[in-house]
Formats: structure tokens, sequence, C-alpha cells
């Protein structure tokens, strides 16, 4: 298994649990943001598109 | 778990000399990373795998480790002053750190790919002659790659009577303090840490590209020439290439298990086997990276052969 963390790629094998657990963690929240954006800007352009209507 | 870092703290330090880590060498590779990459701790940095990984990684995510340095000329600018009219001098900044990287000979496929590099946003790590990789840590924990403002492949110098031509890497540090204050130095060779003792001049080595040819397509193998693109043949020491595999070139992510490969007299060249196939157009070839099971090898080399 391998982990992308800041532009590094990881062996999980080589990771500590606590290292493990603090990118995990990082990783789920930096994808949370992206869905949060994503899902931000399909509301601003459906609100533009109603509006255009 | 410390580096050898020459950060002093923000106490004025002592400047004697420290029977430390001896010299740190002479830059001898560079390895590119993109910017905001780090490496999260000092052991890690002392892993191999972590390099090697790296280097065989997709391409969105590859490090790229230059040829050996030849030759590399630093330039420190001098401190930046303001003179007013009544004598005082102000200080603006210190000097920009520059390093002109001149790389051994490469044939004209290196060159082209290496200025696929040019003016990337690249980060840079450095190994020395002394077997010392070198970065700089923002926590006493990471271990970073230098900032740059730039790098730029230099065009290749000509062949003269007396020197033979050379292609260079500008580099234009972005942060002197990152050599001064915040520094960080590891020893793969000599460090207690390291898991192994490895050499970065051994270890660093870039990917390099195949390309495939199939010829005597029957309906039940092929003989695949597998060649790098200065001519050097894929074979021995790189092994028997597990990864060989082909597909219908309608559907080339559905890879077609073959039975054998075996590397006949002539280096370089293989018979395939696979149970017998029905007449369409194929693709033979080897896996590509980061999967494929050979590291330092590009391996979308593939083929289109027909069965007809």
């Amino acid at each position: 298994m391998r982990i992308v963390y800041k532009g590094c790629t990881y062996r999980t094998e080589n990771l500590t649990t606590e290292l493990k657990q603090l990118m995990s963690k990082e990783i789920a929240k930096a994808e949370l943001k992206e869905k949060n954006i994503a899902n931000i800007k399909k509301v601003i352009s459906e609100v533009k598109a109603k509006k255009g209507k | 778990m410390t580096y050898n870092a020459t950060d002093c703290a923000d106490i004025i330090g002592n400047t004697g000399l420290q029977d430390f880590c001896g010299p740190k060498g002479k830059f001898k590779y560079a390895v590119l990373v993109r910017k905001g990459t780090e490496i999260a701790t000092k052991l890690l940095a002392l892993t191999p795998a972590t390099w090697t990984d790296n280097f065989n990684n997709d391409k969105a995510l590859r490090w790229f480790p230059l040829a050996e340095v030849v030759n590399s000329e630093g330039s420190q600018e001098d401190p930046v002053f303001q003179e007013f009219d009544s004598g005082v001098s102000q200080f603006v900044r210190d000097g920009i750190k520059t390093a002109v990287m001149t790389l051994e000979q490469m044939g004209v496929y290196n060159k082209n790919e290496l200025n696929k590099l040019n003016g990337k946003e690249w980060d840079v790590y450095l190994a020395t002659d002394k077997h010392n990789i070198l970065g700089w840590t923002s926590d006493g924990v990471k271990f970073q790659p230098y900032s740059t403002d730039y790098v730029r492949i230099l065009p290749e110098t000509d062949d003269s009577g007396s020197e033979v031509g050379n292609v260079s890497v500008s580099i234009k540090f972005a942060d002197v303090n990152q050599f001064n204050k915040t520094q960080a130095m590891i020893n793969p060779t000599t460090d207690a840490l390291a898991p192994s003792v490895w050499y970065p001049s051994i270890v660093w080595k870039g990917i390099t590209d195949l390309q495939a040819i199939v010829t005597n397509m029957t309906a039940t193998g092929c003989t695949l020439e597998l060649k790098g693109f200065d001519g050097t043949p894929y074979s021995g020491a790189n092994g028997i290439p597990a990864d060989c595999h082909l597909s219908l070139a309608a559907t080339p992510t559905v890879l077609i298990s073959i039975t054998s490969i075996v590397e006949t007299a002539t280096a370089g060249i293989y018979t395939v086997v696979w149970a017998s196939q029905s007449a369409d157009d194929y693709l033979v070839g080897l896996v590509d990276q980061p999967l494929a099971t050979t590291p330092n090898f590009e391996t979308p080399a593939k083929a289109a052969a027909t069965i007809v």
C-alpha cells in the first residue's frame, strides 16, 4: 500500500502508526475541502442558471 | 533524530569548528521535485525506498534525478545595502544564491527529455560526492527540498578541440536561509538511523525510456525487441521483463497474460508465447510505471501488431 502526502509517496509499512494516522487525517481533510468547494461551485452555478431564467 | 543542521537557534552561537560530520562535499547529484514536496521525517529520508518509489512513480507525481553533475559553479551575490547621503548604510536583503551545474555528456534523446523539465515549478534535493543529501528543515523533523526561483536547462555547449559539449542546469535558489540557518544534511552511509547503508550515487537513478519492436507476430506469439533510445538492449542485469503482456488495441487496459518470455541468443530480443488469439489488432509491451516490477525503466513501451 502507498500513501501520497505532500508530494511524496510512501510505503505504508515504512510509516509509524502516528504518521499513518496523521497523513490519512490530513488527506481526508483535503478531500473534504475539495468536495465542499465543488459543492459550493455547483450551488453557485445552479443559482446563476436560475437567475438567468 | 536530529539533522546535522546548521541552525544555531535564535541565540548567538559559538563559531569554533566542531568535529561534526565533516565538509558536505561538492554537488554531484540533484533531484527535482514538485513545489510543496517534503519528506515527513529524517528516518523516511534515510530509507532508500522513499527515493526509488518516487523516481518510479506515475509521471504526475514523479521525482526526477538529473544526470551526474561534473562541475558546479555556485555564485553568491553580496548582501544588498542601501547607501544614504548621511553615509549610513541600510541592510536591504541577503544576496541571491545561484548554481550552474554542468551535467555529464548525454545523447540527443536525453537532452530533449531533460528539456521537458525546463522552467517547471521545481524544488531540489542535492547530494554530494561525500554521499551527503542536502535539504533544509522548517521544524527539525521534516526533510525539505531547497526552494528555487527557477530551474533552467541551458543549451548544450559545442565540442571544441579540447572540450566536450555539455548540458548545464541553472538553478536560482529562493532563500539563502535554507543554506545557512535551516540547512539539513543526512548521510545514508554513516547515519546509524538509516535502515541500511546506501549510496545516493547508486540509488539516485532516473528512469530510462524503452522502446518495443514486434516482429513475427502470429496467433500464438511474437519476437519482441526491447531497447533504450540509445540502442542499448534491455537485457542481462535488468532481468527478464516480467510485466510483458498483450492487449487488444481497442481495449488497451485489458491485459492478456502471456505464457512465457525467453531471451534469445541476441541480447534484448525475446521470444514471447501466448495462448492462441483470434485475428485482430493487438498491442504487445510492458506494464507502465508505477506498476512495473522492474524499476528504473519507463515502459509504456508497446508496439502495435496484427494477427491476421
